[in-house]
């Protein structure tokens, strides 16, 4: 290739990326915005004053820890089901192997408006009052598929044969699945989790149709454009993002370190 | 099924004399050194050794004096903070060995203990194995495909055949007088002839053999018969001759390197000779 394709290369890729990142940057930015109006829309100026009053926001700050313990609960249920259901298909050979693994990918490629109009009439059909419940149930569900298959690609390389070592030296089952089984399954189960958390925690259709009269951190931002667009929206969704860069780069600093 | 892992259709396994069928491995005195080893990648060399006496409670002193014991023995204790994928091949099966050792089994199983190793470690890892165990004075178990490693390592070799025993005795014993014919051919190389009564072969191993290029003289200890060379392979210390005998039934010669028929090539036609008190008679 000509230097000078190879320059073009390099500026096409750079604008990719610039318009991959850009929005993102402006969320960083304007965290930093000290706003006129009720709008945190246009840049007036710097100010540290968000970040020292991330919480001022009453209303967002509710969004956002029901957000938060809706997706502790959420994937907790799911990486614990998903890793059970993962362990049994991968010791197990029985015939309805290929109906249950179908089973599991349905909820990912099926349209999510469907599942979550679904689940709705369903909650209405048994009079289940939604709210907290009802989405951690809803949230569970679709989270359940992605851990038991995130789960099920990391135990394609586990060696069940130091199960079978730990009990040859002495262990008792319980002590096997503490001290070997459980350490080789940490690692699926950490990314199943961390996984399961952030698909619940920016979950929108689902909570939109399942909620009832909870209000979760997207439906609570979604509303914002009526009300209200706080610098505070731009704060939070600043840790977010830091929290999911720094657990990215635990993960790559762990996976060099090996 | 000696681990506990599976149960037996019938009969019963006696360990010292208890009848341990029904014993789940965690229960059973008997350890074992697995194929590839099932070290286990998340924890130490020396915790990996541990494992044992701390799965049956020792106190930690004792848990110390014990690793710290074996781990001299099979020469590891330099590596003891490293995690088993920091070891070589050879360095990991002594680790496997350690952790087993550790809890003085009544038997040791070796699961084909040397087959993911070079060949060249293999040989001083043979050594090695044999020292560790005359030290230890615990029966050791080793199943293994490699018949020269079986010869090699083995006090008592029993070979097996679709589930069961075909001869059982000492090495020397099973190679020079084996049982059947299939014992012959599985362990070495074996020329089978007729034995002249219709009921019976003789086994001649390929070192028995020598080849001459004139007729048999006439010496009554010795018999011969003609035959046609196939191929020779060069084997380093020896040459391996394959010949057809006259009645068209193969046979292999294995010659000295400096044999004064070193020279022979495919196609001549020579004799085949043998000392007659030799060879061993098989009943078939």
């Amino acid at each position: 290739m000509s230097r000078i394709a190879a320059r073009l290369l390099t500026l096409w890729a750079g604008l990719a990326y610039g318009l991959l990142f850009a929005p993102i940057v402006v969320i960083v930015l304007f965290s930093f915005n000290l706003p006129s109006g009720r709008f945190n829309l246009i840049w007036q100026g710097f100010t540290l004053e968000n970040w020292l009053h991330p919480f001022r926001d009453r209303a967002l700050t509710d969004a956002f820890l029901t957000s938060l313990s809706l997706a502790l609960a959420a994937s907790l249920i799911a990486t614990v089901l998903g890793g059970l259901m993962a362990i049994g298909l991968s010791r197990s050979q029985g015939r309805a192997h290929g109906a249950i693994e179908l089973l599991l990918v349905l909820p990912l490629t099926s349209p999510e408006i469907v599942l979550a109009a679904s689940l709705l009439n369903l909650f209405v059909q048994i009079n289940l009052p939604r709210g907290f419940g009802t989405l951690v149930l809803a949230h569970s569900l679709f989270c359940l598929s992605f851990a038991a298959l995130t789960m099920k690609a990391r135990l394609g390389g586990v060696d069940w044969s130091l199960e079978a070592a730990a009990q040859d030296l002495g262990a008792t089952p319980l002590r096997t699945f503490g001290q070997i089984t459980l350490p080789l399954l940490a690692p699926g189960l950490l990314a199943a989790f961390l996984l399961s958390f952030s698909l619940s925690l920016d979950d929108y259709i689902i909570s939109a149709f399942t909620a009832g009269q909870v209000i979760v951190f997207p439906l609570y931002i979604a509303g914002a454009f009526q009300r209200e667009i706080s610098p505070q929206i731009h704060v939070m969704a600043t840790m977010v993002l830091l929290v999911s860069i720094g657990l990215l780069g635990l993960g790559l600093g762990s996976k060099d370190g090996e | 099924m000696i681990a506990g892992f599976e149960r037996p259709s019938q009969g019963t396994i006696r360990l010292e004399g208890v009848d341990v069928t029904a014993t789940p491995p965690h229960r059973r005195n008997v350890n074992t050194v697995f194929q590839h080893y099932a070290l286990f990648p998340h924890l130490s060399v020396w915790d990996n050794v541990a494992f044992g006496p701390r799965s049956r409670r020792l106190a930690e002193p004792e848990v110390r004096r014990q690793v710290g014991e074996i781990l001299e023995r099979v020469r590891l204790s330099e590596l003891a903070a490293r995690r088993p994928g920091q070891l070589s091949g050879g360095q990991q099966q002594r680790a496997a060995l350690a952790r087993a050792l550790v809890n003085q089994p009544a038997a040791l199983l070796l699961d084909e203990p040397l087959s993911a190793l070079d060949p060249g470690l293999r040989s001083t890892l043979q050594e090695e194995l044999k020292r560790i165990q005359r030290e230890c004075g615990i029966s050791f178990l080793i199943v293994t495909h490699d018949q020269e490693e079986a010869l090699a390592l083995s006090d008592r070799l029993a070979v097996m055949n679709a589930g069961r025993i075909e001869q059982i005795g000492p090495p020397r014993q099973v190679y020079d007088a084996p049982s059947s014919s299939f014992v012959a051919r599985f362990i070495g190389r074996a020329n089978l002839l007729a034995g002249g009564d219709g009921r019976s072969q003789l086994l001649l191993r390929p070192e028995q053999l020598r080849l001459q290029a004139d007729p048999l003289p006439s010496d009554p200890a010795e018999q011969a018969v003609r035959a046609r060379v196939t191929a020779v392979t060069f084997q380093g210390p020896s040459l391996l001759v394959e010949l057809d005998a006259a009645d068209g039934s193969p046979l292999v010669v294995r010659l000295n390197r400096w044999d004064a028929m070193a020279s022979v090539r495919s196609g001549e036609s020579l004799w085949v000779v043998w000392q007659t008190a030799a060879a061993h008679r098989l009943t078939v």
